[in-house]
C-alpha cells in the first residue's frame, strides 16, 4: 500500500536549486529532450505550457543561462537541407541538467506541501474498502 | 500579409535599437528572426487580429526587457570591478597596517625605529595640514578598506519573475577578501583600544592636559 503523506512525512526542507526564473525553467525543460533553436523553444513552451515567451524574454533568459553555463550552443547542426542555417541551436549542459533536476525537486516539494495541506487532491486516493 | 509583415519587421528592428548595443549585436538578428517567425504564425492562425495581439505582446516584451538589459549592463562594471575593489582595499590598508605594526615594534618590543613623523618632523615645524591628513589617513583607512571590501561582496541581481525587479545579494566571500576584512576589523579594534587607553584618563577627568 502506498505511503499516505501527512504533514509529518512531507519534506520540511525541499531541495533548493539555483534561482531560476520561470522562463529559464521552461527553457531547461524544453532542452531536456534534445537541442532546439529559439523559435523551437518558444513554440514548445507555448504549446505545452500555454505561456508566450517574447523575443526579448527568450533571448534575455538564453543570454543569462549561457553566462551561467546552464546551456550551451550546439556544435552539431541538423541537416542543412532541413534547416535554416542562420538559426542557433542550444543544448542542455550537465550544470543545466542539475539545475533543472533541483528546481523540479523544489517544485515537487512545494506540491507535496500543498497536498498535505489539502490544497490539492491526493493523486493516489486510498481504496474505499468495498 | 507580405506588406504588413515587412513593415512590422522593419518597425520591430527599429525597436531593437532601444536595447544596449552589445545585446543587440549578440541577439538582435535572432530576435528579429524570431519575431518574423511569430508574425508568420500569427497571420496564418488569426489574420490581422492575431497580428495586433502579437504587436501588443511584443511592445510589452520590448519595454520590459529593454529596461532589464540596460540595468544588467550597468551592473556589469560592478561585477568586473571586484578585483579593482580588492586591490584598492589592500592598498588603502597599507598605511594603518604599517602604523600599527611599527607602533607595536617601537612601544611593544622597545625597538628604536625612527619612523614616527609626530616625533621626527612636527616638533620642529608645524605642518598642521599634513598632521591632520596623516591622522585622518591612519584613522579612516581601515574603515574605508572595510567599506570597499563589503561593497565588493554585494551583487545586484535582476529577477524579472520574482516579486522585486532587482535586489542586492551578499556574495559568499573568498579567502583573500575575508582575510582582508578580518585584518580591517583587527586594525579598527587595535586602534580603538589604543584610542580609549590613551584618552580614558581625559574622559574620566583624571588628567587635565590631554
Amino acid at each position: 500500500m502506498p505511503e499516505k503523506r501527512t504533514p509529518d512525512t512531507v519534506p520540511q526542507n525541499p531541495p533548493s536549486g539555483p534561482h531560476l526564473s520561470a522562463a529559464m525553467f521552461y527553457i531547461l525543460l524544453c532542452l531536456a529532450d534534445g537541442q532546439k533553436h529559439g523559435y523551437g523553444i518558444m513554440r514548445e513552451v507555448e504549446q505545452r505550457h500555454a505561456v508566450s515567451l517574447g523575443p526579448g524574454t527568450l533571448y534575455g533568459a538564453i543570454k543569462r543561462m549561457l553566462e551561467a553555463g546552464l546551456i550551451g550552443e550546439a556544435e552539431e547542426r541538423p541537416d542543412p537541407r532541413l534547416d535554416d542555417q542562420r538559426r542557433r541551436y542550444y543544448r542542455l549542459t550537465p550544470a543545466g541538467h542539475a539545475a533543472a533536476v533541483a528546481e523540479a525537486a523544489r517544485l515537487d516539494g512545494l506540491v507535496s506541501q500543498a497536498r498535505a495541506k489539502r490544497l490539492l487532491p491526493d493523486p493516489r486516493p486510498e481504496p474505499s474498502g468495498t | 500579409m507580405r506588406l504588413a509583415g515587412q513593415g512590422s519587421v522593419r518597425l520591430y528592428r527599429r525597436l531593437l535599437r532601444l536595447y544596449p548595443a552589445s545585446h543587440r549585436a549578440d541577439y538582435g538578428r535572432l530576435m528579429s528572426q524570431l519575431f518574423e517567425d511569430q508574425l508568420r504564425a500569427a497571420w496564418s492562425r488569426g489574420g490581422r487580429r492575431a497580428l495586433v495581439e502579437l504587436w501588443g505582446r511584443a511592445l510589452l516584451d520590448t519595454a520590459y526587457n529593454v529596461v532589464l538589459e540596460h540595468l544588467d549592463r550597468w551592473s556589469e562594471p560592478m561585477r568586473n570591478g571586484s578585483r579593482l575593489l580588492l586591490a584598492a582595499a589592500a592598498a588603502v590598508l597599507v598605511a594603518p597596517f604599517t602604523f600599527v605594526a611599527l607602533n607595536l615594534l617601537q612601544y611593544g618590543l622597545h625597538l628604536s625605529i625612527p619612523w614616527n613623523p609626530h616625533e621626527l618632523l612636527w616638533p620642529q615645524v608645524r605642518f598642521t595640514v599634513w598632521r591632520y591628513l596623516y591622522d585622518a589617513v591612519i584613522v579612516l583607512s581601515a574603515p574605508l578598506a572595510l567599506g570597499l571590501l563589503f561593497t565588493r561582496q554585494l551583487q545586484l541581481r535582476w529577477r524579472p519573475q520574482a516579486d522585486a525587479l532587482a535586489w542586492v545579494v551578499i556574495r559568499k566571500g573568498d579567502r583573500i577578501g575575508l582575510g582582508l576584512m578580518a585584518l580591517c576589523l583587527l586594525l579598527i579594534a587595535t586602534m580603538g583600544l589604543y584610542f580609549i587607553g590613551e584618552n580614558l584618563p581625559c574622559i574620566l577627568g583624571q588628567r587635565l592636559a590631554c
